[in-house]
């Protein structure tokens, strides 16, 4: 092993691979082959040597050895001449200090060093280093020793007093790097609590204060943030009790500058202070405090300061907290001094209810009320007196009593605080709510809003008969003809009253009422009820009740079922009602009533207007797989067992529609809508019989079926069918045959029904990425040609980049491939342009608009490779002469609204031509959508649009005096964005 | 913060105008009238708040005069307090938003409330003066503050 050491002594003479060589040695050091002892006498020659770089040399390697070896390694006799040998090589030359401070930075953290060699190390460091002229990298090695003494050591230095701290603070002052300003931020609080800071109290505190508030900005390579800087500055500037003579003046005078983040981090370090600092501390300062918050909270006129508030009302949250603690002869003493100060200066602004700042110093005093029950309590008595003793009002400030007082309503509630035990209210507290009471049947709407408003907040704490009153209140709102806002409002109320007091609401509004409704023949006033029942669907209690009152009314008289069904569709639709939508799948639910009764009624061909009626079958369709969708498997199943006999018909037999009876044919058509409704949302592992029989009887409903929705219905449940059921090589045949079987039915007269048929299956193959979609999309390309059937056929371009809410969908167990719309648009556009383009007349226009469709659903990044293809066929549209410019306009506008970067250079062309059909169009609708798209071309860059300024805005002129109202509001607005493109921004 | 008046009086702002089928019909012509021009300048941020000139009623519909045959438009506004040293700053954001937003055929005249401002003479003729709006416009401060009011319209 010793050939290592001799072979050192070149290696460090010459300064190359020190690394590796040290590694070799500590590795036989600390396996016992070798001692530290030979390691260091062999560097003998080197250590002494007169060239100072072969000197360096020799403590690069020391340094390098001593940190591979582990840290409870040496002896204290040992390290005691480590240490004084690093202390010796600190002073020797300037260029060793960077080696000997890692040096020092390994050995600090070594187990038995003692008290005396850390003080050899400061005794050797404080005289002689002067940190901030030394390189960053070095600066940092010397504050993560600090570190390391900070948090385990700083007992062993304490008796050097006033003079390690002044080291220590003249050390860091000017600091300029952020990434030791954030490691010093982090390890000064250690430090500065649990050293004694004495007379040097002010002179540390200045020297971090300097950096407040933090001037950094963030790049993307940074680490640290300027957040991250700021929050641990003011944990600096608040750590010890001594700083705060001079931390809350320091933040309040920055709280002047006009700088946003100097204001927010001002704040913070306000709220930081007073959770922090003795609260005796913050009395002395409050009064000035309050000034400026005061100032910031309610006149603060920016739109942009709503940051701003919010942090100081943090800060007000957090004094009146400190000022609580307060405990001395008498404890509330502190906090009512204050909250006198904040009363009297409210006052004036509670005197003008009609005055801007009535509202904000309402909200300012809740937001004091809710530190404590103390304040709200003299908050409350204040404001209610004030509010109540207000005679002789006008209507408007009705509406700002009545919010200023739920606001209030709403802090006691929040502080469980009895409106009974409020001082100077022990008489008068139910006057609050008889004033809501009274003022919710005024006259006038946005009274009675707003009072309905405070009753919905303050429910709980209604008395008895007050409750009377108010369901009283509630019966005449829901019965009577308001407008929407209204209405929402009282139900809403209705909701929160049945949601406290459940019996009560049942007796008093709904029991009693019920009767009389029932028997009643008042239609609006009944679905005005049923939808006030409906709103109920979150509470258990009621579920019962609103199944058993919907089924009551549905399927007796048309226009009740419409009714009723209006309001289920309104009910399945809201998430809220999720229970009680699986309360109407139970066994003898909502959904088995109306399943069976629909069935049969369709069956018994009873009363078509109200069992095959197509309003009242979409809403039966609807609700049906609405419930359907959210019950789970098991429940699936056992709705399908039940039900799949009576589509036997369906599901089981052949049908050839032309044979079947008239009765036949209608009962099969109106039969699969409901069939529809339940297949169409089950989830896929629920196997189905017969699936390759269903789908052929599909289709030939659709064909056949002389009704659109139930011709629809059949067409999308095959659709659907396919999609979940037809996988694998093994059915590509069954495709093949669709295909055939739907080319030999074009030629029948409902060819109609059979390009809708085609639409679908196509839109289902392409959803799930079957092998066959491509075939079957080159099929509905080529029928675009056909003068008969092309029209229709574009339906199929449109169908292919929607997506429908209810059908075909993820939520229906339909297999969805990740952008299959992109990869139809690829597929297609070519073609498409190309076809555009060379045929004749009479049919481009089904290209055209079946381009116009693919654009219209796909974004800017599907259509920018195929972008110089289709501007020129856009741009060629953008006259007045053309038939579909309104159509293109709209696509057009899209783009623009979605910022196509390519149409940037293509402004010059186009923008002309916009003003051009701005000016010249006969029909309003298009100069208005040339004008928004002239609108949205300001999103571009300026040095694209300051060329064509004075254009726009010399033609835009013209426009001003169009003959149409609507037109001209478009024409300024465009023109005042125009006109402000160029035009410097406070904050550039 | 040395505002004028720091706490104004907050009216209600009416709805927005409803669009009749007359409206839309391509065939029929809608003459400019007093609730248009009030729809163009309802919006402007007054100078101190940011509040419109509708929410503190500084301008009226009912204050306002078109006549579409004759070029006309007449506009008063009132300013919230009798000395607010904001009047001319605001009667010349009116001025220049109907400039800007009016066809050039009509003649444009805004004014002061009579007896609603303590120099209210001096203000009018001011705002009557195209010399000296045109040199407000000149002028990068004003100008700044201008079109921050306006942009809100």
């Amino acid at each position: 092993m010793t050939y290592v050491l001799k072979e050192i002594v070149d290696v460090v003479k010459n300064g190359n691979d020190i690394d590796s060589t040290c590694e070799l040695v500590s590795k036989g050091i600390s396996e016992k082959r070798l001692t530290f002892l030979q390691f260091v006498e062999s560097l003998e020659e080197i250590l002494t040597s007169t060239d100072k770089e072969i000197r360096l040399n020799g403590v690069k390697a020391f340094v390098a050895v001593l940190k591979k070896l582990p840290l409870d390694f040496f002896q204290p006799e040992e390290l005691d001449f480590i240490n004084q040998f690093l202390c010796e090589r600190f002073i020797d030359h300037h260029s060793f200090v960077p080696i000997v401070l890692i040096g020092i930075e390994y050995t600090v953290q070594m187990k038995n060093i003692t008290k005396q060699m850390i003080v050899r190390y400061f005794n050797t460091i404080m005289p002689h280093f002067h940190c901030q002229s030394q390189l960053q990298n070095d600066r940092n090695t010397f504050y993560c020793i600090l570190q390391y003494i900070f948090l385990n050591r700083l007992d062993d230095l304490r008796f050097m007093g006033p003079d390690f701290l002044y080291f220590i603070i003249s050390s860091m002052d000017g600091e300029r790097d952020p990434n030791n300003l954030i490691l010093l931020f982090r390890i000064l609080p250690q430090f500065l609590r649990h050293y004694p800071l004495g007379h040097l109290a002010e002179e540390t505190f200045d020297v971090i204060a300097c950096y407040f508030p933090i001037d950094f900005y963030e790049t993307e390579e940074s680490k640290i943030t300027r957040d991250e800087l700021a929050t641990s500055l003011s944990r600096c500037l608040t750590c010890v009790e001594e700083f705060a003579d001079f931390c809350i003046p320091l933040a309040l005078q920055k709280l002047e500058a006009s700088l946003k983040v100097a204001k927010l981090d001002s704040l913070h370090l306000l709220k930081l202070c007073c959770e922090s600092f003795d609260p005796i501390k913050i009395k002395n300062h409050i009064e000035e405090i309050w000034r400026i918050l005061k100032m910031i909270i309610m006149t603060d006129t920016e739109d942009s300061a709503d940051e701003i508030r919010e942090a100081a009302i943090g800060v007000l949250t957090a004094l009146l907290y400190s000022l609580t603690i307060i405990k001395g002869d008498n404890e509330q003493e502190q906090l009512s001094d204050f909250l006198d100060i904040v009363l009297k200066s409210s006052n004036r602004f509670l005197l003008d209810t009609q005055a801007t700042l009535f509202i904000p110093s309402i909200k300012l005093l809740c937001s004091v009320g809710k530190t404590s029950n103390y304040a709200s309590l003299k908050i409350a008595n204040k404001v209610y007196l004030i509010l109540l003793n207000k005679s002789d009002v006008s209507q408007t400030e009705i509406i700002r009593i009545i919010e200023a007082m739920g606001l209030i309503t709403n802090m006691c509630i929040q502080m469980s605080i009895d409106l009974s035990s409020i001082p100077g209210l022990e008489t008068r507290w139910e006057e609050v709510c008889c004033y809501f009471l009274l003022y919710a049947q005024n006259e006038l709407p946005e009274i009675k809003m707003s009072a309905l408003k405070a009753l919905k907040i303050s429910t709980k704490i209604l008395t008895n008969s007050q409750r009377t009153n108010y369901y009283c209140i509630l019966i005449k709102l829901i019965e009577s003809d308001t407008t929407d806002s209204i209405r929402k409002e009282t139900l809403s109320c209705f909701k929160e009253a049945a949601t406290y007091f459940k019996e009560e609401v049942n007796r008093e509004i709904i029991q009693f009422n019920l009767n009389i409704f029932n028997q009643s023949n008042d239609i609006v006033l009944k679905s005005k009820w049923l939808n006030a029942l409906c709103c109920l669907g979150k509470e258990e209690y009621f579920f019962t009740l609103i199944s058993d009152n919907l089924c009551a009314n549905l399927s007796e008289k048309q226009a009740e079922t419409k009714i009723t069904l209006r309001c289920l569709r309104d009910l399945v639709r809201n998430v809220e009602n999720i229970n009680l939508v699986h309360h109407f799948a139970l066994n003898g639910g909502l959904l088995n009533f109306i399943l069976t009764t629909w069935i049969n009624g369709i069956k018994s061909c009873a009363d078509f207007s109200i069992f095959r009626n197509e309003i009242i079958l979409e809403d039966v369709s609807f609700v049906t797989n609405s419930i359907v969708k959210v019950i789970n498997n098991s429940e699936q199943i056992q709705i399908l067992n039940q039900f799949s006999q009576y589509f036997n018909d369906i599901m089981n037999t052949k049908i050839n529609f032309k044979t079947l009876s008239d009765t036949q044919q209608g009962i099969h058509s109106y039969m699969v809508i409901l069939l529809e409704s339940i297949l169409n949302s089950l989830n896929t592992n629920i196997k189905l019989n017969n699936v390759i029989l269903l789908i052929e009887n599909c289709i030939e409903l659709s064909t056949y079926s002389n009704n659109s929705i139930c011709s629809l219905s059949a067409s999308r449940l095959t659709a659907t069918l396919i999609n979940k059921y037809i996988d694998g090589d093994e059915n590509d045949f069954l495709i093949d045959n669709f295909k055939l079987h739907l080319e030999s039915c074009l030629n029948l007269s409902n060819f109609n029904n059979v390009i809708i048929q085609i639409s679908w299956i196509t839109k289902s193959l392409s959803l799930k990425g079957h092998r066959k979609m491509l075939q079957w999309i080159d099929w509905s390309l080529s029928l675009l040609a056909d003068p008969l059937y092309g029209k229709v056929m574009t339906q199929c371009f449109k169908m292919l980049t929607q997506t429908d809410d209810g059908y075909l969908n993820k939520e229906c167990f339909c297999s969805v491939k990740l952008l299959y719309r992109q990869r139809i648009f690829c597929y297609v556009i070519e073609p498409l342009i190309s076809k555009y383009n060379t045929s004749p007349e009479s049919v481009k226009e089904n290209y055209l608009i079946s381009i116009l469709y693919q654009m219209d659903g796909n974004t800017y990044v599907t259509l920018s490779p195929y972008f110089s293809k289709i501007l020129p066929l856009l741009l060629q549209l953008l006259s007045p002469e053309q038939v579909y410019v309104l159509q293109s306009l709209q696509t057009f506008r899209n783009l623009l609204e979605s910022k196509t970067p390519v149409l940037e250079d293509y402004l010059q062309s186009f923008v002309p031509k916009l003003l051009n059909l701005s000016q010249s169009s006969k029909y309003m609708n298009i100069r208005i959508v040339a004008l928004q798209c002239l609108y949205n071309c300001c999103d571009y860059s300026l040095i694209k649009l300051l060329p064509l300024k004075r254009q726009v805005i010399s033609e835009l002129a013209k426009c001003l005096d169009d003959k149409k109202r609507l037109v001209r509001k478009e024409v300024v607005r465009t023109k005042s964005r125009w006109l402000s493109i160029d035009v410097v921004n406070d904050d550039d | 913060m040395g505002l004028d008046n720091e706490n104004p009086t907050l009216f209600e702002k009416s709805e927005e105008r409803t669009v009749s089928e007359k409206d839309l019909d391509d065939n029929e012509a809608e003459e400019f009238d007093s609730r248009e021009i009030f729809d163009l300048i309802r919006g402007i941020t007054d100078p101190e708040h940011p509040l419109s000139l509708e929410e503190l009623r500084v301008v009226d519909q009912s204050l306002i005069e078109v006549e579409d045959s004759i070029n006309t438009v007449k506009v008063l506004f009132t300013p919230t307090i009798p000395h607010c040293s904001m009047a001319t700053l605001i009667g010349l954001s009116i001025k220049v938003r109907l400039l800007w937003c009016l066809p050039p055929r009509f003649k444009i005249s805004v004014t002061i409330t009579p007896g609603t401002h303590a120099s209210e003479h001096a203000i009018n003729k001011q705002l009557d003066d195209k010399e000296r709006v045109a040199a407000a416009l000149e002028n990068t401060h004003l100008s700044t503050v201008l079109n921050k009011c306006i942009s809100t319209a």
